[in-house]
């Protein structure tokens, strides 16, 4: 298997180009929060984004996922320009390219574990069977919780049930915001394993992440500052990427 | 604390909204019972009288009204600030402290709305009043009064009641354990308590030995009759965690849910919805069996009259309806239209996760929609059981003089039902179109 580190070489799967992103401040200016971001995801890369607190990675990974309008730039999906596309188009991507494990409030809260995992499916009228369904959850450590709602799990099984909506989804691309945020270490060590089990192949993952450990696991690791890419580090131990980030607030923070 | 107080009602205004649609309306009904009086006072016994009777009706018939909506979506209010509670217990605010504040809220938010429903009422009761007897035998030529110290009383006597009623809610505010922070806990099934399997007796009994007491004699009771219907919905309302939730999931299997999906998610959330909280289902109920029992009641004692004396009773005018259900019908579907809005911030975020799944725009607002009707019709499928057994047991106890055939005020209910749906589904579906037009992580990050 073959690991494109942002190559061309056939396998681009997502870019940005010079985007840009302002939110109007409370005093009519506006403040930029993503500055002239330019970025490739390669096929069956795990890339991981790091940063200090505001630095703007989940603003990135929003606008990069089309859940959140850029300012100026574009993002390119496949090829395809998100911000071009028809609400129709899009939600058709959303369907069959995309997955998501945001922070929190990642179920839908009246459908039980298996049914929010078989959601994607449904919505984009593919079959599949109960069983495939709860294969999924039992690869996640959810077996005999099918039927639970999201109300009567933990916060780490919650999480798990949607890695397990990723995985029975197979998009090719996953965006994840902090999957272990809420987590303790080994839930969280889980969770990464799982997400790491994703990337490969055809897939590919973009992560934004606190954790050291995590980000160590990726094939690439951009440290975002003050909405710029401050740099962008290979295969990178933790402490490698404990550096860089070090490096990124103690300039931030001059 | 006082600004605790405050500052906590002005944050969560959405949510305090509902009780204060509810008390206002209520507001309003009340002080068109009290402008009946006041136009009375001062004329000839027999006029006050008529008019104190059709008020003191109103009036009680509200009073259900408010009961069966307020208590729960004071609960609703509740339930929907449980973080908050148990944040404060975190930074040191007892339990005791916090049902205090909650009852100083309500309080608070229950003089707002008497209030302000009172005063939008004030500019419309001359014309409610005229239009209200116009069609009553001999009150027609009264002069519509109304006066600030009646007004000023009704404010306090809604606020007294809605106070009351939401007495059991604010406990268990305080009842919230810290730990709750942590996690938005499952709240719980809504279960019939004993207060609620003793109310069930009660208004059963009642309603049963009013149906039997109707035969006893030709030409009982006028009052009687028009509160046999009243009674027979509030043992529905009563038995509602116990029918409402089973018969959703029932009736909705009809249809399944390969049909569409938002027809599957809108099953599913209404199901979820109506286990955790009564509180729109109950207020349905009593805007579609209120009207329909009624009719059902009063058409087959007109039926009875007819079959025994040869002669046609009448019909119930349209002046006559307004002032006798007018009032708590307004408060029960602003009770259902206002507990819809209160959980708006679920449907948000349900409609941000399943764009984000690939659902349409088309998708979110037809599920918005379904859940709507899903409501309305499980509400007029057990409003259809009201009248069912208003109607057949006033006929079977007619019956004993003269033999008389039921009628069940189906007409009446399914208009009320048709304007239950516009209401319901317009205060479920608007708010999701409007987060339609927002970004997607902003719908589902606002807390
Ligand atoms: N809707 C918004 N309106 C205005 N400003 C916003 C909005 N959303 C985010 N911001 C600002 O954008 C900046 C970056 O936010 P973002 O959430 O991307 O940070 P982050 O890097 O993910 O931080 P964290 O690690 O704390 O999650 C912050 O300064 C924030 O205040
Ligand atoms: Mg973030």
């Amino acid at each position: 298997m073959q690991k494109s580190a942002g190559s061309t070489d056939g396998g681009l799967l997502l870019e940005a180009q010079n985007l840009t992103k302002a939110y109007p401040a409370a005093d009519g200016s506006s403040v930029e929060v993503l500055r002239d971001v330019s970025l490739t995801v390669g096929q069956g890369e795990f890339v991981a984004i790091v940063g200090p607190s505001g630095s703007g990675k989940s603003t990135l990974l929003y606008c990069l996922a089309g859940l959140e309008p850029y300012t100026s730039g574009r993002v390119l999906l496949r090829g395809r320009q998100l911000d071009q596309l028809a609400p129709k188009a899009l939600a058709a991507i959303r369907r069959d390219e995309v997955g998501f494990v945001f922070q929190s409030f990642n179920l839908i809260p009246s459908l039980t574990a298996h049914q929010n995992v078989a959601l994607p499916a449904r919505l984009a009228h593919r079959a599949v069977s109960a069983s495939a369904v709860d294969e999924v959850l039992a690869s996640v450590g959810l077996q005999g919780r099918e039927g639970f709602r999201p109300g009567q799990l933990s916060g780490g099984q919650q999480q798990r049930v949607a890695i397990a909506r990723v995985l029975a989804a197979s998009p090719s691309l996953v965006f994840a915001d902090e999957p272990t945020g809420a987590l303790d270490t080994q839930a969280g060590a889980a969770v990464l394993e799982l997400l790491r089990r994703v990337a490969g192949g055809e897939r590919s993952v973009v992560m934004v992440t606190h954790d050291l450990e995590a980000a160590a696991r990726a094939d690439r690791v951009l440290v975002l500052r003050d909405g710029m890419v401050h740099r962008e580090l290979l295969r990178p131990t933790a402490s490698e990427v404990l550096e860089a980030l070090t490096a990124a607030a103690d300039e931030a923070s001059r | 604390m006082i600004r605790l107080v405050f500052r906590d009602l002005v944050t969560n205004v959405p949510i305090w909204l509902g009780a204060l649609v509810v008390t206002a309306a209520a507001g309003a009904a009340v002080s068109v019972a009290a402008g009946l009086i006041t136009s009375g006072l001062g004329l000839d016994f027999v006029y006050l009288a008529g008019l104190t009777t059709l008020a003191s009706i109103s009036t009680v018939l509200t009073i259900i009204s408010i009961v069966a909506v307020l208590g729960t979506v004071a609960r609703l209010t509740v339930d929907l600030q449980r973080r908050s509670y148990a944040l404060w217990q975190l930074v040191g605010v007892s339990a005791a402290r916090v049902t205090w504040i909650v009852r100083a809220q309500l309080t608070i938010v229950a003089l707002l709305g008497s209030a302000l429903g009172t005063l939008i009422a004030a500019a419309f009761i001359p014309a409610i009043l005229r239009f209200g007897l116009s069609d009553s035998s001999g009150l027609q030529e009264i002069e519509p009064r109304t006066q600030p110290i009646a007004q000023l009383i009704v404010i306090l006597f809604v606020t007294a009641v809605v106070v009351l009623g939401g007495l059991k809610a604010s406990r268990r505010a305080g009842q919230v354990r810290a730990i709750e922070v942590l996690r938005d806990a499952d709240r719980g099934a809504a279960r019939m308590g004993v207060a609620r399997w003793i109310l069930l007796a009660l208004t059963l009994a009642l309603a049963l030995l009013s149906t039997w007491s109707v035969g006893k004699s030709a030409g009982g009771g006028a009052g009687q009759l028009l509160l046999i219907g009243p009674l027979y919905t509030a043992v529905a309302v009563s038995a509602i965690p116990l029918v409402a939730p089973p018969l959703l999931r029932g009736w909705t299997k009809v249809i399944p849910d390969r049909f569409s999906s938002a027809w599957f998610l809108a099953r599913n959330a209404a199901s979820f919805s109506v286990g955790r909280s009564t509180a729109t289902i109950s207020a349905l109920v009593v805007t579609i069996a209120l009207p329909g029992s009624f009719y059902a009641a009063f058409t087959t004692n007109g039926n009875f009259v007819t079959a025994s004396t040869g002669e046609s009773m009448g019909a119930l005018g349209p002046g006559s309806f307004l002032i006798l259900l007018g009032g708590p019908l307004l408060v029960s579907l602003a009770g259902a239209t206002a507990t819809v809005l209160m959980a708006t911030r679920t449907r948000e975020q349900e409609t941000a996760l399943v764009q984000a799944a690939g659902g349409g725009r088309g998708l979110v607002l037809l599920r918005a929609t379904w859940e709507a009707v899903i409501l309305v019709v499980t509400a007029a499928l057990i409003s259809v059981g009201v009248q069912l057994v208003t109607g057949v047991g006033m006929a079977l106890s007619l019956s004993r003089i003269t033999a008389t055939v039921p009628s069940f005020g189906f007409g009446p209910a399914a208009i009320a039902a048709a304007v239950c749906i516009l209401a319901v589904t317009a205060a479920s579906a608007l708010p999701v179109a409007s987060a339609l037009r927002r970004p997607v992580r902003a719908v589902l990050a606002a807390e």
